[in-house]
Formats: structure tokens, sequence, C-alpha cells
């Protein structure tokens, strides 16, 4: 018994060394020792080996199923559908450019077939007609609306649907 | 036998080489560790979420000058702490409140198995304690318990000595402890 009262208990630093294996053997004899005489030191143990166990039960989180393919989204931007994406603004310039080229054209070619003698009403009729008219602004209304969609509507709802998820 | 190292280091290479799709096996491997010491720190899914692709996407813009003889987990881990502890800082997390909590427990009572209710009940109040931890702690335990690192790999990872390691590692557990037994007020035998 006297000598039970003289057995200084572990501190908690090497309670926690003897329970992750790491313990030098004098404090590993100690403890058993401990283990063997003294309620309150076993007691104490205990505490601490009932956190390792709730500890080694921790488990990993889970991501969303969509984890992986959004940092593949953000390391690689979709590079077929960002290179049309990026040259859909010149595209739209360029028919704007052909389409006003071939109009001018016309005017003049009509112009100088007028000032000739040749009879050019059939032809500057033909260019502000409405159906020439009407392909001309619906063209530019569906590259108004595609370039739309591509730049400010899909990525803003990707953007949403990725929050989301 | 190829190590967890090697496969990593193996699909570094290919990404390197221009096989940039081989970054989704990365990303596979290691997305719920990063996932989960975000969740761990900042508490709520959707900034672990952003937090854990954070680190992803600054992985692999640095990925050219990884130094090859550390461990790629080494390093990464390093990252995917320090994009959590950045949303952290942004946000300013406010710590959830026990109370409200608690009253969430009796949700357990349902049509499980004793047992299974202990289990979960015992991992529900870890997982609780730990989000009163600071990152500090949660960040030790998180590696030494989830990731099952040595001292000496955690010290790389944190970047500070192992005896340091090891007197957080004890302060992170003995604070663990104060607030399981400050959540639990003597049920802590029933659930043993």
């Amino acid at each position: 018994m006297q000598k039970t009262l003289k057995m200084k208990h572990l501190s908690e630093e090497q309670i926690w060394e003897v329970i992750d294996g790491i313990a030098e053997p004098e404090v590993l004899v100690q403890h058993e020792k401990l283990m063997q005489v003294d309620e309150s030191y076993q007691r104490e143990f205990q505490k601490s080996a009932f956190l390792q166990t709730q500890l080694l039960k921790l488990d990993l989180d889970m991501p969303s199923m969509r984890f992986t393919e959004n940092v593949m989204g953000k390391v690689l931007p979709q590079p077929k559908t960002q290179a049309s994406a990026d040259h859909s603004p010149y595209f739209f310039i360029t028919i704007m450019v052909i389409l006003g080229a071939i109009t001018v054209s016309l005017m003049n070619i009509s112009g100088s077939m007028a000032s000739e003698g040749v009879n050019t009403e059939g032809v500057t009729s033909a260019l502000f007609s409405p159906l020439f008219l009407n392909i001309f602004l619906s063209t530019n209304a569906v590259l108004f609306f595609v370039i739309l969609d591509k730049k400010i509507l899909k990525p803003y709802f990707l953007k949403r649907l990725n929050k989301q998820s | 036998m190829k190590t967890t190292n090697d496969i990593d280091l193996h699909l570094i290479d290919r990404i390197l080489r221009g096989e940039t799709p081989a970054y989704r096996d990365l990303v596979s491997r290691h997305k719920d560790y990063a996932f989960t010491i975000a969740l761990r720190i900042l508490g709520n899914r959707e900034d672990a979420e952003e937090a854990a692709q954070d680190a992803f996407v600054r992985t692999f813009k640095a990925l050219a000058g990884f130094n090859r003889e550390a461990k790629f987990t080494t390093w990464f881990y390093r990252v995917a702490m320090n994009a959590a502890l950045n949303i952290q800082q942004k946000k300013k997390l406010m710590t959830e409140n026990i109370d409200d909590v608690r009253t969430d427990a009796t949700g357990f009572q349902g049509s499980d198995a004793p047992d299974n209710l202990k289990r979960k009940e015992q991992k529900y109040y870890i997982n609780l304690a730990m989000k009163q931890l600071s990152p500090d702690d949660v960040t030790m335990i998180g590696l030494f318990y989830l990731k099952e690192q040595s001292l000496e790999e955690i010290a790389d990872i944190v970047g500070i000595e192992t005896n340091t390691v090891k007197v957080k590692l004890h302060r992170a557990r003995k604070r663990l402890a104060d607030v399981m037994q400050e959540l639990l007020k003597g049920e802590e035998k029933s659930l043993l």
C-alpha cells in the first residue's frame, strides 16, 4: 500500500505517449504498475483512451458528387467552348463588315450603272426589299443572342449551378 | 510495390507532360481529405467545398514548381490547410451555438439499434467537439488521426519542429477532452 502511495502518476503528456505508442520503456513500466494498483490512475488513463478510441473513429467527409468536375472545370476551362467563345465577337464583327461591304458595293454598282443609263431599279429594289432587310436583321439578331448566351447567360447559370451543387 | 507517393508523382509527371486530364485522378485521390480538413476548420459544407476546390486550383497552377524530394501530400495538405484558413479569415465565421446543436441531438432517437445509435452518438459528439476547437487544434488532430501522418510529417506540413507538433497535438487533445466533457456533462460513461 505504501508503495502505491509513493508511486507518482504519469503526466497527461506521458499518458498520451503511452497511447500513441511512443513512450519510453521506463514510462511504460511505470504505466503498467500504476494500472495494476492505482484506481484513480486507471480512471485517468481510461478517459484519455476513450478519447483516443473516438478520434480513431473519425471519418473523412465526402464533398459533392460534382467536386472533381468543378475543379477540372476551373483547371481546364472547356478549351473548345472557350476558344469559340473568344472568337465569337470577331466573328460577329466580320459578318457585319462583310454584309456592310456587300451593301455598299451593291449600292455603288447600282449607282454607276444608273449613271451609265442602265436600269438599276431591279437591283436596288432587291437590295432594299423587305426580304433582304429581314434576312439581314434576323442574322444580326441571331448572332447577338448567341453572343449574349455564350458570354453572359451561360457563365452566369453555370456559376449558379456550381454554387448550388 | 508502388507507394502512394509514387502514384502521385507518376500522375504529376503525366500532367506536366501536358496530359492535363490526369489531374482528375490526383483530385479524386485527395479530395476527401482536402474537403474534410476544410470542413473541420470552416464548419459548413459550402465554404469547405470552395476552400478545397481553391486548394486544388492553386496546386495545379504551382505543380511545375513542386519539389519532388518532398511527399506530394505534405505539400498539398499545407496548401489545403492554408486555403481553408484564408476563407475562414475572409468570412470570420461565428462558432456554432452549442445549445442549438445539443437540441438537434434528440434526432438520434430513431429506429436504429442501440449499438448503432451509440456509435452514431459517439461520432456526433466528437464531431461537435471538433467544431469548438481552433483551426490549429483541428489541423493537428486532423492530420494525426484522419490521415495518420507521423509527427515528423505533420511538422513538415505545418512547418514547425516535431517537438512543437507533439506539444500542440497534446494540447489539442486536452482541449478536445475538455470540450467533450462540457458537451456530455457526465454522459461519458453512457457512451463508453
